[in-house]
């Protein structure tokens, strides 16, 4: 049996030789290739999210390939810096990435990252088309090419406690009035039996950690109504912001009366702090990425288990009119895209962990790069690793949630996967998802201008007038001083805006 | 020693020094005249260009008023109970070496565990303190450091409550090494408390407190670590600092211009002190 394997490895790596021989080393490489000798140094974040699900596959796909897979890490805060100085320097020390593909709009244009479009195409064993549309067509993309394989979906949804809202007769959010109202109607009471008051809803909105993202949930569901190509942070004819408007404003009001509706220090609540307490029962609602989704199914943390429902983020019924810069209602012209009259725009916040190949690598090694890339991504590995907490990876393909079974293996009851897995499908199949900023310097505008002044506005340092100017002025400087055009041309390449 | 002696036994640190110290500092320098970053393509001149967008801009304003109070608030508290902890332990006493060892832990537990630490200590609903409070019966209380006018005090506490034992630790060998004799002459003469830490102690170990209170405000100006993990810099700007500031344009945003010189403006303010020191050491010499 083993001689027959052998021979058999041998014929399929011979054929992919030949195939890669003859059709040119961009073509079909996948992992029924044979990349003996070949090592791939891939670079990404110090997990044990997202490195675990890379170091704990690469042995099976040095098994099935021969290709050795070095798993470098280094801390979050550093790997942009580490990957642009390496690209910038020409040290080219790793062959690929699995990185935060808002970078692209700094690592696309000076020609680092390998285009993967024919290749993605080509290769079966990947599947793209099963990958959702937002994520192949916009998050994987960049000036219409692909430079990425997504490996996680990332998206902001809104949790709720099932049992409770059954129980009181209340339907889940379908807007922000109606989560600010939910919120209010369970803040202060036991909701897990421990006797203790507990919180309408649990946000993290400390400074200087990913609260931002939160409050552009909140404000996408005001400012982008006609598709993701609309964009939700910049006018796309002039790369105004789009920060000081009624829609904005309405954002900020939501946001700081959440701030009011939850535990008594939520200004000093990071995600860890909103996850724990959701997982534990101290909350009614809770805005996430899907980790609450798998969180809540760990035994050894939850205590709501079977009582976690999940909505796409809700939206509004009044959405900024452009032409007019004034909120106006919801109709089939201002919100092509509403459903019973409300605009959702699911957020894909930071956008998803994704692989991506140096240009400046071998030819045999970016062959093999990306094979391992596409093993990872495949169906049956990805479909598994979704399902697990600790690889920090969300669902990002329709067979992720159209096969239940793992995640009942997880888990999950069928109930449970099916509420999960709904919203998730709700989200991805949005037409009017948001795509996360991607352009040059775009840490600057959200990690710097944006959670400074939201963290200001909270504390009540500034006014809601004051954090719209202060926002709209800092992030009209540093376009200035990148130049307005180019972080136009950029804006609008991010949203494959072609004219 | 010989001078000879002195060259050779300095120029090993000489060269450390200057290699990875004195030359990356004087090229960060250089830098913040410049719009220099490791992936710029073109280095250009900035002139004080730089230092007029920090000193222009009102987070590091907030952050220069923020490591003013807390290094005038918390100098001061780490000296005093430092100290304070050191005369109580300078005679012999059951467990002297346990209490010495106890004193040293929260020195030798990292800022960034320390940050990790209190939050969670402080923390409504997952604290320790609001475990306690639960099970008596109580309501979660508001963490002191999601509060707005508590959260730059509270940072203030958890840095004292770090330090001041190191403090300890400094004085205690000076304080132990005053002879006997001299406590009960002080005693004999009628000496309130007051006046025996006046008469006998400070003096005896003046040049160390002063040599402490420089090393201290070092610290204090560049506090960053521990704040990073409590608070991140909040709410609002309140608990932010200069080293904050200068880490987040620089690993942030990758504005290494603007991290650098900021970066330098601390510096600056480290070797102000630095050189106060080093004017009150001179004329204490002198007298």
């Amino acid at each position: 049996m083993r001689r027959f394997l052998a021979k058999a490895l041998v014929l399929v790596a011979g054929v992919g030789l030949i195939v890669s021989c003859t059709s040119g080393s961009s073509n079909n490489t996948s992992s029924s290739t044979n990349f003996s000798g070949t090592t791939i140094r891939v670079v990404t974040f110090t997990g044990p999210q997202i490195a675990e699900p890379l170091q704990r596959r690469a042995p099976d796909f040095e098994k099935l390939t021969g290709a050795k897979v070095q798993v470098i890490t280094v801390p979050f805060a550093d790997l942009y810096q580490k990957l642009l100085t390496d690209f910038a320097t020409k040290t080219n020390s790793y062959d690929a990435t699995v990185f935060d593909p808002q970078w692209m709009g700094d690592y696309v244009p000076p020609g680092y990252l390998e285009d993967l479009t024919d290749r993605v195409q080509k290769d079966s064993s990947l599947q793209w088309n099963d990958i959702a549309p937002f994520f192949r067509d916009f998050s994987a993309t960049f000036k219409g090419k692909v430079y990425t394989v997504p490996l996680d979906g990332d998206f902001q949804m809104v949790y709720y406690r099932k049992d409770l809202l059954q129980k009181d007769g209340l339907q889940p959010p379908a807007t922000w009035d109606d989560y600010i109202s939910i919120a209010k109607h369970f803040q202060g009471k036991d909701l897990n039996g421990d006797g203790k008051n507990d919180y309408g809803s649990c946000l993290a909105m400390k400074r200087s950690a990913q609260s931002y993202w939160a409050w552009i949930s909140i404000a996408a569901a005001y400012l982008q109504s006609k598709g993701t190509k609309q964009g939700a942070f910049f006018n796309t004819d002039n790369m105004q912001p789009l920060t000081n408007n009624p829609g904005a404003a309405a954002a900020l009001d939501v946001y700081k009366q959440l701030s009011k509706i939850g535990p008594p220090d939520q200004l000093n609540n990071d995600v860890g702090d909103s996850r724990g307490l959701f997982v534990t029962g101290r909350c009614a609602l809770s805005l996430d990425w899907g980790d609450i989704g798998t969180l809540a199914i760990d035994p050894t943390q939850s205590k709501v288990q079977d009582k976690v429902g999940a909505v796409i983020l809700p939206g509004s019924k009044r959405v900024l009119d452009r032409s007019t810069n004034q909120l106006a209602d919801c109709n089939a012209t201002l919100c092509p895209n509403a459903v019973n009259g409300v605009n959702h725009a699911p957020f894909a916040a930071f956008g998803g962990w994704s692989g991506a190949i140096n240009k400046a690598s071998s030819a045999k090694v970016k062959d093999a790069a990306f094979a391992f890339l596409s093993y990872m991504s495949a169906p049956k590995q990805s479909g598994e690793d979704v399902t697990i907490g600790k690889t920090g990876f969300n669902p990002y393909r329709t067979s992720q949630f159209t096969n239940l079974d793992n995640w009942t293996k997880a888990g999950m009851s069928t109930q449970a996967a099916n509420d999960y897995l709904g919203a998730i499908k709700s989200s991805l199949q949005s037409p009017n998802m948001v795509l996360d900023l991607r352009i040059p310097q775009s840490a600057f505008y959200e990690q710097t201008a944006l959670d400074q002044a939201l963290a200001q506005f909270l504390a009540g340092e500034i006014s809601l007038n004051q954090t719209m100017t202060q926002i709209t002025n800092q992030w009209n400087s540093k376009t200035d001083e990148i130049g307005r055009q180019g972080q136009l041309d950029a804006y609008k390449s991010s949203l494959s805006i072609t004219k | 020693m010989s001078g000879r002696d002195r060259i050779v036994l300095f120029t090993p640190l000489a060269i450390l020094l200057t290699g990875w110290l004195v030359l990356p500092a004087l090229l960060g320098l250089l830098a913040t005249f410049t719009n220099y970053s490791p992936f710029t393509a073109t280095v250009r001149f900035a002139g004080l260009a730089n230092y007029a967008t920090i000193l222009s801009d009102p987070q590091f304003g907030a952050a220069a008023r923020n490591i003013a109070v807390f290094t005038v608030v918390a100098v001061p508290l780490e000296l005093v109970i430092g100290f304070g902890i050191a005369y109580l332990l300078r005679r012999p006493l059951r467990g002297r070496s346990l209490w010495r060892m106890l004193l040293l832990l929260p020195w030798l537990v990292s800022p960034i565990a320390s940050g990790v630490m209190w939050h969670f200590l402080f923390g409504s609903a997952t604290g320790v303190l609001d475990f306690v409070l639960g099970w008596l019966g109580q309501p979660d209380l508001q963490s002191p450091a999601g509060d707005l006018r508590l959260a730059l005090p509270t940072a203030i506490a958890v840095e004292v409550w770090r330090v001041a034992p190191f403090v300890t630790f400094l004085l205690l060998p000076s304080l132990s090494a005053i002879p006997g004799e001299r406590w009960d002459e002080a005693t004999l003469a009628g000496a309130s408390l007051a006046g025996r830490l006046v008469k006998v102690a400070i003096p005896s170990v003046a040049p160390l407190l002063l040599t402490i209170t420089m090393l201290l405000v070092g610290l204090a100006f560049g506090t960053f670590d521990t704040v990073l993990i409590l608070t991140g810099g909040g709410p609002g700007t309140a608990t932010l600092t200069p080293a904050l500031y200068s880490y987040g344009r620089a690993f942030g945003t990758n504005d290494w211009p603007v991290g650098a010189t900021s970066g330098w403006l601390i510096a600056a303010g480290v070797l102000a002190a630095g050189a106060i020191y080093l004017r009150l050491a001179t004329v204490r010499n002198v007298e």
